[in-house]
Order: structure tokens, then C-alpha cells, then sequence
């Protein structure tokens, strides 16, 4: 449902719903911002969050969702630690693919995203509640 | 509901929230599909819906199911609003038939 009189407060919750799958995701990669693996295996990769819009027949729209996870690109970074179990016969092994400043700034943003959302819902169901008394002697 | 069934007659009231035109018929209302009373009792049925809902979710977050908080909230606050407006609407027609009541004759 998204049209009616609680339209903002159901969208307001799909934005909550969604920052808050994102907060877990960089919870995630930030927990395993130090994960190893052997050269040749697959790495650890960032998850990477996509937002997609809920279009509805209505002309305001109906919130968002998770369209998609998808893993971040771009080669494992090699480090030589040849006393390490995980490392191959030339003495490396093969970080995560996942930046841990990136994945911090994305923290914040999640979270200020989500105070957001929070808003539009405070605010939504206090406009709500103050149009029940509209006209009242 | 049938004891406020005399002030009927000021219209239906089941297009309230869907359309902000002035919509509200003034037709005369003798058949049990409008009428104040039966606009509070669909109100109601809907509230009931709502609460419903948010009960279910209530009892999942409290079972420890994989519930969002901000779905429990979303739902808890539309109840609780729903059952504000359908009250408020109440006391309204209350109001309405207490003034008709009072008429000097």
C-alpha cells in the first residue's frame, strides 16, 4: 500500500528498511575488512547495496527497495607474510577486496540516511495526528 | 448501530480520505450500506485490520523472529492513528446528534 492516508508514513519505512539492510552490509564489510584468503581462491569482496525506486500507479511513488548486492571489483591486493597458514608457495597472501575508509564514510551516510527517514516518519505521523484535531471547538 | 441510524440522513461518509473533493452524497440513506454508522463500523473493521497486523509483528519481534523495528513502528503508529480518526469521527457524529437532541421545541 502506498497511496492513502499513510502513504509517507509506509515510504518512510521502506527507507528504514533499506538504510538500515545497508547498515548491516557495511557492517559487514568492515567486519571483514581484514579477511585473508590463498592467492587463487576467491577473495573476500565488498558488498555493495543498490537502491532501486518502488514505482507504483500513483504519481508520488511508493519508496525503495533492495534491488540488488552486488560485490565490489578490482584485484585482491598480495601481501608476502610467508609465516601466515593461508599463504601460497611464493609467500603471499590475498587481502579482502574492500576499503575500509569508503566503507566508513558509506557508514555515515547509511546512518544519517536513516535519521532521515526517521524524520519523514516523526514528522509525518505528528501531521497525521494534528489533522485529527482539525476544526475540534 | 442502528440507535444512531436517525442522523443518517446527513450522507455518506465512506469517501472520506479517498477523494478530498466534496464528495459526500446527500442523498437519503435507507439501505444499510451508508450512513454515519456503517461509515464508523467499516472504520472500525479497518482499524481492527490494522491493529491486527501490527499485533502479528509485535508477537514475532517479541519471539525473537527476524522482524524490522521500523516495520513493528510503522505498523503500531497506523493502528493507534487509524483508531484516532475513526474516535475523532465518532465524537463528531456524536456531537452532531447531542446538538440536534438539544434543540429548544
Amino acid at each position: 500500500m502506498s497511496h492513502g492516508p499513510f502513504a509517507s508514513i509506509d515510504i518512510a519505512r521502506s527507507g528504514l528498511g533499506f538504510n538500515k539492510y545497508w547498515l548491516d552490509t557495511v557492517a559487514h564489510n568492515i567486519a571483514n575488512v581484514n579477511t585473508t584468503t590463498t592467492p587463487g581462491q576467491q577473495p573476500f569482496r565488498a558488498r555493495m547495496v543498490v537502491a532501486m525506486p518502488i514505482n507504483t500507479d500513483s504519481t508520488q511513488g511508493g519508496g525503495v527497495y533492495v534491488g540488488d548486492v552486488l560485490d565490489q571489483a578490482g584485484d585482491p591486493p598480495l601481501v608476502y607474510d610467508p609465516t601466515n597458514p593461508q599463504a601460497d608457495q611464493q609467500g603471499y597472501v590475498q587481502g579482502a577486496v574492500d576499503d575500509l575508509a569508503g566503507q566508513l564514510g558509506d557508514l555515515i551516510l547509511a546512518s544519517r540516511s536513516y535519521q532521515a527517514n526517521m524524520t519523514v516518519f516523526k514528522e509525518s505521523r505528528e501531521s497525521l495526528q494534528v489533522a485529527t484535531t482539525l476544526g475540534r471547538g | 448501530m442502528s440507535a444512531i441510524g436517525p442522523i443518517s440522513n446527513f450522507g455518506s461518509f465512506t469517501n472520506l480520505g479517498k477523494d478530498p473533493g466534496p464528495s459526500v452524497s446527500r442523498g437519503a440513506a435507507t439501505d444499510g450500506t451508508s450512513g454515519f454508522g456503517n461509515a464508523v463500523m467499516k472504520g472500525l473493521d479497518s482499524v481492527a485490520g490494522m491493529e491486527k497486523t501490527a499485533d502479528n509483528l509485535v508477537a514475532n519481534m517479541a519471539a525473537g523472529k527476524n522482524v524490522q523495528i521500523s516495520d513493528v513502528m510503522a505498523a503500531t503508529s497506523k493502528a493507534n492513528l487509524g483508531m484516532a480518526i475513526v474516535n475523532e469521527l465518532r465524537t463528531r457524529g456524536l456531537e452532531a446528534y447531542q446538538s440536534i437532541i438539544n434543540i429548544q421545541v
